[in-house]
């Protein structure tokens, strides 16, 4: 019964992991793309532990595998977060069906900053 | 019905198999293609993940529990590696061809152009 459900839970990450991928390739901006990526992917990894608990059955291998699914679901939103936060910041365009922008406006000045920052002139010299 | 639980889980740490090398070909679709910097980070991290994702069927398919350790460092590497390209993407902004891809009319290129010229361009 405990390897019936670890092969459904091993399927359903396999699965997960896939749909982030497809999302990944089929979304239009950078911050859809990181919605698909950091939600589905996390949850895939943590089906995949949550199966191992399932499948190892032994009280270090739960613990390990616990903390692990801790450590996933707490780095994936910061890490997302910043790199939204970054890609806003450096002026990553979203979709034109985006209707609401909040924070429009807010980063010009670093955003004219970025622009006068002269790290991309001896490659494009060189193209 | 431990044949059937046997059987069961060959067969879906199969299927996981397979799904996860398509999902990692598609993330390095995107990777190659991504028109923008913060676009291949982010399938860089998913492809972290995925390998994490890789490791940890491998650990089940194989009754071998050591393989989880090496999943949960992997997954430290990643977060590590995406707060710094984050950062770097912070400091440097999108290049130049990036912008190039998704044209804005009120872009900053104008702005460039008047005054905060680069020194040897």
């Amino acid at each position: 019964m405990h390897d019936l459900l670890a092969a459904f839970l091993l399927a359903a990450g396999g699965f997960l992991g896939l749909s982030a991928a497809v999302g990944l390739i089929r979304f239009p901006d950078v911050y859809a793309r990181m919605h698909a990526a950091s939600k589905a992917g996390t949850l895939g990894v943590s089906c995949l532990f949550v199966a191992a608990i399932l499948h190892f059955a032994t009280f270090e291998v739960a613990i390990l595998c616990v903390l692990g699914i801790g450590f996933f679901m707490l780095t994936a939103p910061i890490s997302a977060h910043l790199l939204a936060r970054a890609a806003y910041r450096a002026g990553a365009k979203s979709w034109p069906g985006t209707t609401v922008d909040h924070l429009s406006g807010s980063y010009d000045e670093f955003r004219d900053r970025l622009a006068g920052y002269s790290f991309e002139s001896e490659k494009s010299s060189k193209d | 019905m431990t044949e059937l639980g046997a059987t069961s889980l060959a067969w879906a740490a199969d299927f996981a198999y397979w799904a996860l090398i398509a999902a990692f070909a598609l993330s390095f679709i995107r990777l190659i293609r991504g028109p923008s910097l913060p676009d291949r980070i982010v399938a860089l991290d998913l492809m972290t993940v995925l390998a994490a994702a890789f490791i940890l069927v491998l650990a089940v398919d194989g009754s071998q529990d050591r393989f989880i350790d090496v999943a949960i460092a992997l997954g430290l590497v990643s977060f590590l590696a995406t707060v710094g390209f984050a950062s770097y993407v912070m400091r440097r902004g999108l290049s130049r061809r990036d912008k190039e891809h998704n044209p804005d009319p009120a872009d900053n290129s104008e702005s460039t152009s008047n005054g905060r010229e680069a020194p040897d361009a």
